[in-house]
């Protein structure tokens, strides 16, 4: 009775699934290749940092007024510190008690932002006044792009982080670039990721993080203008003080830690 | 031609090889779901212990990350491509919202999705091997072959019939596949999840990611997709071990070698960023959903247009060596 059906039945089924995946096929194939509406607008790398003005720059740390400018992602804007003040105006604060600084603070940082935006803000000519003018540079930025890492499964998690860290660092070069072309001058401090989620997030996710802060210190490492604050090592262990109330962004105390590290860097203590 | 294609489909169920390829399937996927759940359970349980305030709030970090990704909308800064991307995130994470689903919650239709992406470079292959590799081959070990090419039938007739039913079956492989792994993790997770949005369209442009393209799909037709995509490998590697099992007489020797050139093969990927030609190898080619993910390595001059045409090239080239051979070849049993 069986072999009445068993015949008809394959035939049925498998020309029925064959019709499905060739739509699907089809299908497929239009998703990933149809045609772009928007022109790409090639991406100019501009010059590299090789000519980078060697002029000492004395103006930050001998006490002469000087300008701040602080981009990035929220902790840039300073969410989280339950006195408002974010690293800027503690930068400020430091300068004003450590030796009479007057420090004028700007900050276009965008809660949120990656390292894509980040880019497109610095390029953008409109901020060349900002970028121009200022004598010191804080940036913090990558968290964001690391916090989308989190879904991640142990099967997926490598390709998607090295895709994410490859784009970050050749984002973050353009970045470099482009600021000292616009500003020779400038001093810049970047800012480290820390871990806002202690062990629970495992070791897999914990070692990427590490290693993101090590590529991008070697990153660093090649412009001599550059200092980086490793806030990772600054919060391990502490993160009941250092975190907010939201368990994400740093609290007062926290962005009190990270101005003083970044304060000793630039005064070079 | 009917009848030839029904006999050769009989043959192949009468060497039980769809049992064994079922008892394949319903191990490996019962296994990799399991392992899933089995890490899903730990990180939640992980959450929840050690965090001194409340327990793992997946609700307010989603909400944190829908402001943010407003905030950014609303910035200057971001261009057309960015703000279409971006509405495609807030639109995945407002469905999260809305039916209340954690985000990272394992469901049953992301895991078939997931399993084939992961399958299509090695596992599916097998199967298709278990029931490829002995179709010549087989009939000269048990001498049937002389029985079957004294008939009054064109030589190629006949392997082409054993290629049509190899077709048919290698589908129904692929429909097994689906269901089984819907089925059993539906059973581990108890949540179906085919309803989910999920973002599909990536391209490389000028060797960076455009996501301007990007829509959203549910989770069945992007299963769909992926389904189609495995499919065309399947009948791809069906050509080409159609070929290896006519021209060698040994079945084991026919397993062997596809087995091999698929390993050698995955090892070969490694260098696919120096070395050009090994683009143009049918393996490095195999993995088609990766191009629906947007999560490949790009290289230039690879896309899901040039690995189609590349493994279909294989296919097409495969069947002509194969049915050349074996109408000439001589049959000495």
């Amino acid at each position: 009775m069986y072999k009445k059906i068993i015949w008809p039945t394959i035939l049925v089924l498998s020309l029925a699934m064959t019709f499905l995946f060739v739509s699907g096929f089809v299908k497929s194939i239009q998703i990933t290749s149809g045609k772009s509406e928007t022109t790409p607008v090639p991406i100019q790398v501009s010059t590299t940092s090789s000519e980078v003005s060697s002029k000492p720059l004395d103006q930050v740390t001998s006490g002469e007024p000087i300008e701040l400018l602080v981009i990035g992602d929220s902790i840039g804007v300073g969410i989280g510190d339950e006195e408002s003040l974010g690293l800027g105006n503690r930068y400020a604060q430091l300068a004003k008690d450590g030796m009479d600084q007057t420090v004028t603070v700007n900050n276009i940082a965008v809660s949120g932002a990656v390292i894509n935006e980040l880019m497109n803000l610095v390029k953008n000519n409109a901020n060349d006044g900002f970028i121009q003018k200022a004598d010191l540079i804080f940036i913090s930025i990558g968290g964001n792009d690391m916090n989308k890492l989190l879904g991640e499964t142990n099967l997926t998690l490598s390709s998607a982080y090295e895709d994410t860290l490859t784009k970050y660092l050749a984002d973050l070069e353009v970045i470099l670039n482009t600021l000292f072309e616009k500003n020779p001058k400038a001093r810049v401090v970047m800012f480290g990721l820390y871990n806002p989620y202690g062990k629970e997030v495992g070791s897999d996710k914990i070692n990427r993080l590490l290693d993101w802060n090590v590529q991008t210190q070697q990153l660093l490492d090649g412009y001599e203008q550059l200092a980086y604050v490793p806030t990772y090592d600054a919060f391990k262990n502490k993160l009941e003080t250092y975190l907010s109330a939201d368990h994400f962004h740093p609290s007062a105390k926290g962005y009190e830690i990270m101005t003083q590290w970044a304060y000793d860097v630039v005064i070079g203590r | 031609m009917i009848g030839l294609i029904q006999n050769e489909v009989n043959k192949m169920l009468l060497k039980k090889k769809m049992v064994l390829i079922f008892v394949f399937l319903v191990v490996f996927i019962g296994l990799f779901a399991y392992g899933e759940k089995y890490t899903y359970d730990k990180t939640i349980a992980r959450y929840e212990k050690s965090n001194t305030t409340n327990g793992y709030d997946w609700k307010s970090l989603v909400g944190q990350q829908l402001k943010d990704l407003n905030r950014r909308m609303d910035s200057p800064y971001i261009s057309k491509e960015g703000i279409a991307s971006l509405q495609i995130e807030v639109e995945q994470l407002n469905y999260f919202m809305e039916h209340d689903i954690n985000p990272i919650t394992p469901s049953a239709g992301r895991f078939t999705g997931r399993f084939m992406e992961q399958a299509l470079g090695m596992f599916l292959p097998l199967m298709i091997v278990i029931l490829a590799a002995d179709l010549v081959s087989g009939e000269f070990s048990t001498r049937t072959i002389k029985v079957l090419l004294t008939r009054a039938v064109p030589r190629w007739r006949i392997l082409l019939s054993k290629y049509i039913a190899l077709l048919m079956m290698s589908t129904l492989v692929v429909l097994l596949s689906g269901i089984l792994a819907t089925v059993i993790s539906g059973m581990f997770y108890g949540v179906w999840g085919f309803d989910e949005p999920v973002a599909t369209g990536f391209r490389l442009v000028d060797g960076a990611l455009d996501a301007s393209q990007v829509i959203l799909v549910s989770r069945w037709q992007y299963c769909i997709l992926i389904y189609s995509l495995a499919w065309f490998v399947a009948v791809v590697i069906s050509s080409i071990t159609l070929m290896i099992s006519v021209m060698v007489t040994s079945t084991s020797s026919a397993i062997g070698i596809v087995m091999a050139t698929l390993i050698g093969g995955q090892f070969l990927r490694f260098l696919l960023s120096d070395w050009v030609l090994v683009k143009y190898f049918f393996v490095s080619n195999l993995n088609l959903t990766d191009y629906l993910t947007g999560s490949y390595q790009q290289i230039p001059g690879m896309s899901l247009t040039f690995s189609i045409g590349v493994l279909g090239a294989w296919a097409v080239v495969s069947l002509i060596i194969g049915f050349t051979v074996f109408s000439k070849k001589d049959v000495l049993v």
